[in-house]
């Protein structure tokens, strides 16, 4: 429990470091989105400041060039403003001189005329004429026509004598021409605000001449140069950028609601966090399902042991129990039995103590092989036919139910050490004989072309080994099953240590079966040189 | 007349020590040393009690020999017991409890338990 704990915990940790990073990207993304918007906006100021700019310029040098009159009414001075109103590219509604106190001197003016001398929206005007400073009235209604005036002076000499005062239509100009054309997506607008808050364009018409309503962003267009913010209309949060437009107190304002201004970011954000969380489910997944697996592996691992103590057990209470019951039969009855049937219990226990050293020495020799110890060998040339003569012998005396037949030509030598040889056949013997049914026939041979390998078979007419079985009888403690769910009594280390014995002399160890019908178990040591004979055996046989 | 017991072996030494113990005390004693020929050593004569080892080797248990023997119903009167190195253990306990066994001889080697235990089941 506690690893999935672990792992579960690291996957959280890493999913919220991720999205920690995920929601610090989004913020980085929110302030270049705004950093743009910005600038954005401070273009549209400048290029307004531009626009004013070239208009007044060319108001004074129109004014500059004329030779005004600057008397009431008088009918050139009227031409020459209707020339300039004809003509001028911006200030084309009207024009009109006024004294330096303000009185009309002369105007043209297209319909629906100008607004009157006394109209609020000149205040700004006049605030400006007398701070020297370029100057923009109001944006103010005539018969429901925005207008807006601009003032430049008519210089007498090197003071001014009176005032230009050109007029423009807010509501067809150039500036709202341009502002109808800017897009911010379905909820962005565009305006250009006078001094007072008066919409002199915008990028919907109709809304030319009123009144900009957000007093928060007015009010922040007053104090600053530029900036960007946030406000409430309503129950709808919105982002304005702001730009002063740098002449007449007027501003460039751009409005958008924050939901679609960050819109896509927010989306971005919510996808990237939702690819989190789905990295996160599938993380969490993969570590409870690997955990899951683990845990099954280490049951059937401690199941495994239990059932390889439960083997071993067995293996060993077997013949103790033969030597403690011949022993205690010899020790209450011996007086009483007869020579054979105290030697016969006294081979019962020197037979099965036997047994159980073997049996001892090859867990012992499983260990070492688990743990990946080294075994020594002391190869030396014996004679396969003695060998298996040797073994079938042995085990003839432990059977009464089986044959042993050795088929093995004479002189073959092979290079393998002596008690390697004997654990190699005993342990295949043995399991010959386990394996196969009372009167079965156990053949045991050899064969080797010169200058190869020699081959040792042991074949029984057993049970048989299932193809399923067959990869895996040389892996230590592995147990055969028996096709009833249960498996084959004994430890599991036979054929492990018999592979493992052949491979340490160079050779090669093979299993064939088939299920009911037998099973054959080969395998190679090399071919050692002939033996010398032996003088004294030489001198007994002449 | 002197008990007859089934002896279902397949260990040559423990058949050896076990046949012997039980002779020398007075018992007719069979060995069979897999399901078939205990079995027919059933239908020969029926034995008073099978001591029924269940590692019979190969393919066939001893609790092969016991399900046939309390399915055929032919045996009512032979006492079961199940005889093993491992008859104390809790997995054996409870199949031979399953099976309506409430017998259990643990098989350990010493001849004055096997006696005891016999007479005690045929008691």
């Amino acid at each position: 429990m506690f690893p999935l704990v672990m792992s579960l915990g690291l996957v959280v940790a890493l999913g919220a470091i991720g999205l920690v990073a995920s929601a610090g990207a989004n913020r980085t993304a929110q302030d270049i989105h705004q950093a743009d918007r910005l600038t954005l906006q401070r273009t549209l100021g400048g290029l307004a400041n531009q626009y004013f700019l070239f208009v007044a310029k060319d108001a004074l040098d129109y004014a500059a060039d004329q030779r005004w009159s600057l008397t009431v009414d008088d009918p050139a001075d009227r031409a020459r403003l209707r020339t300039f109103v004809e003509h001028s590219p911006v200030l084309s509604h009207g024009a009109a001189l006024v004294s330096l106190t303000g009185a009309p001197l002369n105007s043209f003016a297209r319909d629906p005329g100008l607004p009157a001398a006394n109209d609020p929206g000149y205040q700004p005007l006049r605030a400006l004429l007398l701070r020297r400073e370029l100057g923009l009235s109001s944006v103010m209604r005539v018969e429901g026509v925005s207008v807006v005036a601009l003032a430049v002076p008519v210089m007498d000499g090197d003071t001014p004598g009176a005032l230009f005062v050109g007029f423009f239509r807010a509501d067809t100009g150039a500036l709202q021409t341009y502002n109808e054309r800017l897009r911010y997506g379905k909820t962005g607008r565009a305006y250009l605000v006078d001094s007072a808050g008066g919409i002199v364009a915008s990028s919907r018409r109709a809304e030319v001449g009123g009144r900009y309503d957000a007093a928060a962003v007015l009010e922040r267009l007053r104090d600053e140069h530029d900036g960007f913010m946030t406000f409430a209309r309503g129950s709808v949060r919105y982002i304005a950028s702001y730009a002063s437009v740098g002449v007449g107190g007027w501003g460039a304002i751009t409005e958008q609601t924050e939901a679609e201004f960050f819109g896509r970011i927010a989306s971005g954000g919510r996808t990237v966090m939702l690819a989190l969380l789905a990295l996160l489910i599938v993380a969490a997944g993969t570590v409870a399902v690997l955990n899951h697996k683990r845990q099954l592996a280490l049951r059937k691992a401690y199941e495994y042991k239990g059932q390889l103590l439960a083997n071993t057990t067995h293996e060993l209470k077997t013949p103790l129990t033969a030597i403690r019951g011949s022993a205690m039969t010899l020790g209450m009855r011996w007086r009483e039995m007869k020579p054979q049937q105290v030697d016969q219990f006294l081979s019962i226990i020197h037979r099965r103590c036997d047994a159980l050293g073997k049996l001892i020495e090859r867990i012992l020799m499983g260990a070492r092989l688990e743990a990946g110890r080294e075994i020594m060998i002391a190869p030396e040339p014996i004679d396969v036919r003695g060998a298996l003569r040797a073994i079938a012998a042995e085990f003839s005396e432990a059977t009464t139910h089986h044959t042993i037949v050795v088929d093995a030509p004479d002189g073959l030598i092979v290079e393998v050490d002596p008690d390697a040889m004997d654990q190699i056949l005993g342990l295949l013997v043995e399991n010959a004989i386990k394996y196969s049914p009372e009167g079965g026939e156990i053949r045991i041979g050899a064969e080797g072309a010169p200058d190869e390998m020699v081959t040792v078979r042991v074949s029984d007419p057993g049970v048989g080994i299932s193809a399923e079985d067959r990869g895996h009888v040389f892996e230590p403690y592995f147990k055969g099953s028996r096709g009833d769910g249960q498996h084959f009594a004994g430890v599991g280390l036979g054929l492990a240590i018999a592979r493992h014995l052949v491979c340490l002399h160079g050779g090669d160890i093979h299993v064939s079966s088939q299920s009911g019908v037998g099973t054959l178990f080969s395998f190679t040591l090399p071919r050692g040189r002939a033996m010398a004979p032996d003088p004294a055996v030489a001198e007994v046989t002449t | 007349m002197s008990a007859r017991v089934l002896i279902i072996e397949n260990d040559p030494d423990i058949i050896t020590i076990s046949h012997a113990t039980l002779t020398e005390a007075g018992f007719e004693v069979d060995v069979a040393t897999n399901v078939g020929d205990a079995l027919a050593a059933c239908e020969r004569s029926t034995p008073d009690l099978a001591l029924v080892d269940i590692r019979l080797g190969m393919r066939a248990t001893g609790w092969e020999f016991i399900r046939a023997v309390l399915k055929s119903g032919n045996w009512p009167s032979m006492h079961l017991a199940v005889f093993s190195v491992h008859a104390e253990e809790d997995e054996y306990l409870a199949e031979a409890e399953a099976l309506g066994i409430g017998a259990v001889v643990t098989k350990n080697g010493d001849p004055r338990i096997l006696l005891h235990e016999v007479r005690r089941l045929l008691n």
